[in-house]
């Protein structure tokens, strides 16, 4: 038996009987591979839905403490809960809303839409009847479908459990909605002459699978129909403006605008680097404003700002002709996931269509926002300027820059160099060197220009992409070039020079950096790269901050040279990357991650910053992101124009006239005098922005840059552009040198193409887009051009 | 680095999928897709954008009729498909939603809204034209009649669908139309324009393009079954999109049609006036690349010659263009609006690309769905979204401004005022492309030649060069010409007596090779033995054939390197107007590549048929010869690359003998190698040489289907880890 058995098992018989059933034992391996994959998938998921601390199945609700369509029918009855010498604070018991008066004109702010703002109120349907009665939104999502669109709650249609509290000068209120186990605790208070709103972290209650994605915190309050007089203000680009009553100017259907503080709300590095989607969705500063004809507020998300956003609807949204405005607050991040999609072409890059996925992880932290009364005068996007700027110097978080009696600056940035593609080797053009800076300069001072902010960009050898910070490009100069211009330098003390780097950004085929350890990783694992441009990843702010560590010493010795950081007042991220994620345990013994958060990031660079001010050297920095306030020196690439939604009336200097006096700083690549396509238009918008004069230049030739990636420098020459710069130069230093240092208090928009500018030492700026000569104010403007009043005018 | 460079940089994208084919390709597939975020832009092959200053500034948005009815609903536009403008600069508007056609003031403010004629109501009216005296034409494509209406609104005629056996039992649904200043209307249908006279007489099809020859009908002609016939598609041309009237007479159209009539002039009698992509080619013409670009690839790789449109959107997606709409001015100039990419495109008076701006976005200036485009007087550009219903005014800058101003100019034979034109174009831009083109023309002219190669280089135009580069030969020839025919002498002398030495010592050093049988062969020996393939192929073989154990292998390696360095330096030093390739755009890869792919194929080709059919040769002999065969090339192009600087595109024909000759002469000694390494007959060879082909055509089809296959296991293998790694977290 045995011995047949054996001889059954020779081994030309188990090759034979290979041989013949390959096909099948194939079919059957990949069957059994589908299983194990089914197998693993369904224990994942089950394991995914298992998210959050409560078995659902054991989950009994809260029981409800009353039914909201009852206390809607409800007339409301809002009482008196605190006072300040400038503001009353009422609240109705029953419907959970707040009304805010202010003291100085009377003027009452509704929490709560009624008849009296909105006439069509009673006839809108009900779902937008309860929407416009709620004091929070919440939009939440399913754990077990964490890719699906989030689903919104509000608050008089839907909460149906409620605690109230009162606190010291205010209210807690608990807003519960027991059929989906999500409970929020909001606090309103009066605090230092503001309306405070508080939503705790740690009273954000989840106890089913529905995982909360925003928190939008008095949606309606300030609303207004197109009747009323005033405006929206928010802080799109430069900072702009939508009328109430514009909307017969607007497309039918508009849209309504999102924005995200400091960086874009989708963690996509194509979002960040595409002008276009980074613009559309990114603001630099946490705040809105809306004015009533007198009266207005600005409000301030001062406590977890980097993870707030604000909405601006214009009549005309969702059919609803009323306009509104709010803060959303974000608990959750949410992150880009390509979904595998075996049927797209080979080779091409997107595997199918991006899905939008919501992290398990809660962002933890006290959302605070802060409510600034404005009246009369001050009731204007200028006032509201005014209040952020003094509130911001007041913390500490704005510090000025600008000496007394400091010298009126031109703005330069100089492309040292780019790499030529070749066959075999590619070539390293230089485009100006040092010594062609000293020779420019000497030049410039000649003319007349008496001090400048010079950026240098493209310095590095082998092009310009990190990590690759170092060393000098030898074609340019090398170390002895830069270290000539150091010493160049050192009797010119009203010019600085600035060597611009980028620390954020890296390409992998430059080297210098592990793409797998030092790079930012999304919430699912996945190292952040580009859907265009494989090689490209975001570095972790930690590796960042040890490379711009490392860069600080190594040029610690030219001490009359500054830095430049690129990207900083434009990005900021947070890691999931498990190098520098760190466990804590929750009092239940349940392990958390601390990622490494938006506000860890903005620390880092904030700290860069410093470090670089304690070594001696000033800093530079683009964008104009509200965390850098404290430490630069002077930023460029600063948006003054705005993205220019359709529901924006007009562009006004806000992110400007809270930093004009404090911090220089010169506008965006295409707001350059040279890049710009009418100089005339271009100097206007400088003056109205509070700009200084600010040209790209190269001293070779630009024809070099024609066939590279550079090529958007398209005219630069040096001598091509001498005398429009000295010329342009001379007349901003003449006309509004002594605006420098001084702040811009006042902008108003008299016209289609007339503009008023006003700064703290009295001078008066009007100023004529229009090709007309235009009279205004008694004021003569010439076409394109500018009229000066005031203290000293000329 | 600013933000805005690694914005720029990012863009660059591979087309990868072209990888696949990209052996019969001459250049690499590298993409410039979009490097112009938010800038106005040309294009330098019709993939990679050159930043312009801004060329139109959005200054208004006609969002509705501005109160003209009471009621709200009325008063804003819905899915407007078509506006024109007379010559007092007043808008009139196809408002296709609403059923009526709206007229305003250049300001924008309403002046009659007309929704019925003849007692019947506009049903979907798609397109209108105004002719000079004001008079409105209304394509009432719902009511299939086009409608006459005076100035005023009152109804003077209307037609139908005219009586012609070509046209009878067709549907007649009008929509875009001109009416030319004879009297006719020219109606777009389908595949052509049809003219109608003022009778409503039929008056011809007019502009179909000749759809030409294609190899699939023949064969489906030739082998399909009349029942299959019946099924099978018929090639149709091109469907035309849009028309408009030039000053000039001449009707301006937009179509469906690839290869070279997205945009087209028609003169009278139908035919295509306007750039065509053949007639202006820019590099030297490459019958494999033609083919490329005009049966395979199609636009996708075809970047190095001009298109109109773009094949990339602002992601970089591939699209190809549809012309939605086109309008010219006074001058000439074109402006077409693409709706794909949502662009707007603006060409002169011969092809040339202008400007691009526009995109599609939420932002002023950007459109949903751009329908039609119209120009005024001013110069001020007009286009209707249908997604949006609106109108949106774009201004000209002084920028673009003086580039239309010198490229008319020179189009009136006004050379100086160009000549001055453009050097003010150029103190905006100084690398705009076609001001530098317009400046080489112009010293040309001056008989300024040297100055005039410098600026067609700089403007990448391969043809002003040569002409300029021929005169300035001659010039030089001139001044000259004893000296210039004494080093001709010498040069000539100097070659005889080096060929003369060389083949002696080649020969001799062949016949030691043959006659001493105990050593191997040394590798200098080896090399005179490979040079003397030059002149005694028939004797070379039959030394390989007899003394196959003793030949050196490193002689084949060194021939192929040196073909090789030999490449590579003649893409460094062959003159400028005969560069089939940019420097830049070379890839040292795919030069290798290119360069060998004939041995590559030749020799497992050859060896299985030569070895299944009494062939004698193993791989290692037919390596060496086939490196013999690289032999001519290194000898021809060596002093070729050299000579090419004195010759322009005009000798090009001379040049493209010895270019074809060295790959004859490779031809030649693989035939012989063939033939008298495995001892065939004639005959026998012929025949092998077939199957090597066959062999080699199945060889490269079975590559690239594994290339496929095997792509598309390791998008599934790591698609499901992805999955996975996805599902975990």
């Amino acid at each position: 038996m045995l011995r047949k058995i054996k001889s059954a098992f020779t081994k030309e018989n188990i090759k034979r009987y290979f041989k013949e059933r390959m096909g099948t034992l194939i079919i059957f391996a990949i069957a059994i591979i589908f299983v194990i994959w089914g197998v693993i998938s369904i224990q994942i998921a089950k394991r995914n839905a298992a998210g959050t601390a409560v078995n659902y199945k054991d989950y009994v609700a809260r029981e409800a403490t009353h039914n909201p369509a009852e206390v809607f029918a409800q007339e409301y009855n809002y009482q008196l809960i605190a006072s300040d010498d400038k503001l009353e604070l009422y609240f109705d018991y029953d419907h959970l809303t707040v009304q805010v008066v202010d003291k100085a004109s009377n003027h009452t702010w509704k929490g709560a839409v009624d008849g009296d703002v909105y006439a069509d109120f009673r006839r809108s349907n009900e779902l937008w009847k309860y929407k416009m009665s709620s004091s929070i939104l919440i939009t939440f999502n399913d754990m077990k479908q964490r890719d699906g669109m989030s689903t919104e709650l509000n608050h008089a249609g839907d909460c149906d459990y409620r605690i109230v509290t009162n606190i010291e000068n205010g209210v807690s209120v608990e807003y519960g909605f027991t059929v989906k186990g999500i409970y929020v605790t909001v606090e309103y208070v009066l605090e230092d002459g503001q309306f405070v709103v508080r939503v705790p972290a740690d009273k954000i209650v989840e106890e089913t699978r529905y995982i909360i994605n925003t928190i939008s915190v008095l949606p309606f309050f300030g609303a207004a129909n197109v009747e009323k007089e005033g405006y929206m203000f928010y802080p799109d680009g430069c900072g702009a403006v939508t009328l109430f009553n514009n909307a017969e100017n607007r497309v039918q259907s508009v849209k309504k605008g999102t924005w995200k503080a400091y960086t874009t709300n989708k963690i996509s590095l194509d979002y960040w680097l595409a002008t276009d989607e980074y613009e559309r969705y990114t603001a630099a500063m946490p705040v809105f404003g809306v004015k009533h004809a007198d009266n207005a507020f600005l409000a301030v998300v001062t406590a977890c700002d980097e993870i707030s956003g604000i909405t601006c609807e214009p009549s005309g949204c969702n059919n609803v002709n009323l306009n509104r405005i709010y803060f959303d607050l974000h608990i959750r991040n949410l992150f880009d996931v390509s979904q595998f999609n075996v049927t797209t072409e080979v080779g091409v890059t997107s595997g199918g269509r991006d899905i939008t996925r919501i992290d398990k992880q809660i962002l933890a932290g006290e959302r605070e926002v802060r409510y600034f009364f404005l009246n009369d005068d001050e009731a204007s996007y200028s006032g509201m300027a005014n209040a952020y700027r003094e509130y911001l110097i007041e913390n500490g978080e704005l510090v000025d820059s600008i000496e007394d009696g400091e010298k009126y600056p031109l703005a330069l940035s100089f492309m040292m160099g780019v790499t030529e593609r070749q066959l075999v080797f590619d070539k390293y053009v230089p485009m100006t060197t040092f010594e062609n800076i000293e020779q420019m300069l000497n030049e410039l001072q000649a003319e007349g220009i008496e001090a400048g902010k010079v950026v240098l960009q493209h310095w590095i050898k082998n092009d310009e992409d990190a990590p690759t910070y170092w060393p000098v490009a030898n074609q340019i100069g090398g170390k002895k070039g830069l270290a000539n211009l150091n010493d160049y330098l050192a009797d010119k003390q009203n010019f600085s020079v600035f060597l611009a780097n980028n620390f954020i950004f890296a390409d992998e085929e430059e080297g210098g950096f592990s793409a797998v350890s030092d790079v930012v990783y999304t919430g699912v694992s996945k190292p952040l790269s580009s859907e265009y441009t494989d090689s490209y990843y975001a570095l972790s702010p930690s590796v960042v901050e040890k490379k711009a560590m490392d860069f600080l010493d190594k040029i610690k010795s030219y001490s009359n040279i500054g830095v430049g950081y690129t990207w900083f007042g434009e990005v900021v991220y947070d890691d999931y990357n498990e190098e520098t994620v760190t466990f804590t345990k929750d009092a239940d013994g349940k392990e958390i991650e601390n990622i490494v958060t938006r506000m860890d990031t903005i620390n880092t660079w904030k700290r860069i910053l410093a470090e670089t001010q304690v070594a001696g050297k000033e800093t530079a920095a683009t964008g104009a992101n509200r965390y850098l306030y404290g430490n630069a020196d002077f930023l460029y690439d600063v948006p003054i124009t705005t993205y220019g939604l359709t529901i924006t009336d007009y562009a006004v200097p806000f992110v400007q006239m809270v930093i004009s006096g404090m911090i220089p700083y010169a506008s965006g690549v295409y707001e350059t005098g040279n890049l710009t396509y009418d100089l005339d238009v271009q100097k206007l918008e400088w003056i109205e922005f509070g700009a200084l004069p600010y040209f790209y230049l190269t001293y070779e030739n630009a024809l070099k840059l024609k066939d590279t990636g550079y090529n958007f420098l398209f005219t630069s020459t040096y001598s091509y552009w001498k005398d429009r710069v000295v010329a342009t130069y001379k007349e901003f230093n003449e006309n509004f040198g002594d605006t420098y240092g001084e702040q811009m208090v006042s902008h108003e928009v008299l016209g289609e193409d007339i503009r008023r500018v006003e700064y703290s030492n009295g001078k008066i700026i009007y100023l004529n887009y229009s090709t007309e000569e235009v009279i205004i104010d008694g004021v003569t403007i010439p076409a394109i051009g500018y009229t000066i009043i005031g203290k000293e005018a000329k | 680095m600013t933000a805005s460079n690694i914005k720029f940089r990012l863009k660059k994208i591979l087309v990868t999928f072209i990888a696949a084919l990209m052996l019969l390709q001459t250049s690499a597939g590298a993409v410039f897709a979009a490097t112009a975020d938010g800038t106005d832009y040309v294009t330098a092959d019709s993939n990679s954008r050159m930043p312009i200053p801004k060329a139109y500034v959005a200054i208004d948005e006609i969002n509705n009729l501005r109160g003209f009815f009471k009621s709200d609903r009325q008063n804003y536009f819905k899915n407007p498909q078509d506006i024109d403008i007379d010559k007092n600069d007043n808008l009139y508007i196809a408002d296709t939603g609403y059923n009526r056609i709206v007229i305003m003031s250049p300001e924008g403010e309403t002046i009659a809204v007309y929704t019925e004629a003849d007692g019947v109501s506009f049903a979907a009216p798609e397109g209108l034209f105004v002719d000079a005296d004001g008079d409105i034409y209304i394509a009432d494509t719902g009511n299939k009649r086009i409608v006459h209406l005076s100035n005023d609104g009152t109804f003077v005629e209307s037609f139908f669908n005219p009586e012609d056996e070509l046209v009878n039992g067709t549907v007649f649904n009008p929509s875009k139309l001109v009416v030319s200043p004879t009297g006719l209307l020219y109606v777009v249908r389908g595949e052509n324009i049809m003219a109608i006279d003022g009778n409503n007489g039929f008056r011809g099809l007019f502009g179909q393009t000749n759809i030409g020859y294609s190899l699939t009908d023949v064969l489906v002609r030739m082998f399909a079954s009349d029942s299959q016939k019946l099924f099978a598609t018929r090639r149709t041309a091109s469907s035309f999109i849009n028309v408009d009237l030039g000053d000039n007479g001449l009707i301006y159209s937009t179509s469906m049609e690839r290869m070279e009539g997205e945009i087209k002039v028609l003169n009278s009698i139908g035919n295509n006036i306007y750039r065509k992509y053949r007639t202006v080619g820019n590099s030297i013409s490459n019958p494999i690349k033609d083919f490329i670009n005009n049966k395979i690839l199609k636009a996708v790789v075809a970047g190095n010659s001009f298109k109109f449109g773009e094949y990339f959107d602002d992601e970089g997606n591939y699209i190809e263009p549809v012309f939605a709409d086109v309008t010219v001015d006074s001058n000439g100039i074109v402006s077409a609006v693409e709706q794909q990419g949502g662009k707007i495109y603006q060409y002169d008076q011969n092809g040339n690309m202008l400007c691009a701006f526009g995109g599609l976005g939420e932002s002023v200036g950007t459109f949903s769905r751009p329908a039609s485009i119209a120009v005024n007087s001013k110069g001020l550009i007009y286009v209707v979204d249908r997604l949006n219903s609106n109108i949106q005014v774009f201004e000209p800058t002084e920028f673009i401004l003086t580039v239309q101003s010198a490229t008319t100019a020179y189009e009136n034979g006004d050379y100086d005022l160009s000549f001055e034109l453009w050097n003010k174009v150029l103190s905006m831009d100084e690398n705009y492309v076609l001001a530098h083109a317009g400046i080489a023309n112009s010293y040309f002219k001056m008989g300024e030649y040297e100055l005039a190669m410098e600026e067609s280089k700089n403007a990448n135009d391969r043809d002003i060069y040569t002409k300029a580069f021929d005169e300035y030969k001659y010039q030089i020839l001139q001044d000259n010409f004893f000296l210039i025919i004494l080093i001709i002498i010498l040069i000539l002398v100097a070659a005889y007596m080096f060929f003369k030495y060389s083949f002696r010592a080649a020969k001799k050093a062949t016949w030691n090779f043959m006659s001493d049988k105990t050593k191997k062969m040394s590798i200098g020996q080896g090399l005179l033995f490979a040079y003397n393939v030059l002149v005694h192929p028939v004797d070379a073989m039959e030394a390989i054939r007899y003394n196959k154990k003793r030949l050196n292998m490193v002689v084949p390696w060194i021939i192929l390197i040196s073909a090789y360095v030999v490449r590579i330096m003649y893409i460094y030093i062959v003159h400028y107007p005969l560069a089939s390739i940019e420097l830049t755009d070379a890839n040292v890869v795919f030069e290798a590549v290119k360069l060998f792919i004939i041995p590559i194929s030749w020799i497992p080709a050859s060896f299985m048929v030569t070895s299944i059919s009494d062939g004698e040769t193993k791989i290692k002999e037919i390596f060496f010869t086939t490196a013999l065969g690289y032999v001519p090339y290194i000898i021809i192009n060596l002093p070729l690359m050299f000579l090419s600087n004195v010759l322009s595109k005009s000798q090009a024909s001379w040049y493209g003998v010895f270019s074809a000759a060295s790959f004859i002469w490779m031809f030649i000694i693989l035939f012989l190698s063939l033939w008298i390494l495995n001892g065939y007959s004639l005959g026998k060879t012929i025949k092998s040489l077939l199957i090597i082909v066959f062999v080699i055509i199945m060889l490269w089809i079975v590559l690239l289907l594994c290339y496929v296959l095997v792509a598309r296991l390791i998008q599934f293998i790591s698609g499901i880890y992805d999955e996975l790694m996805m599902s975990l977290m």
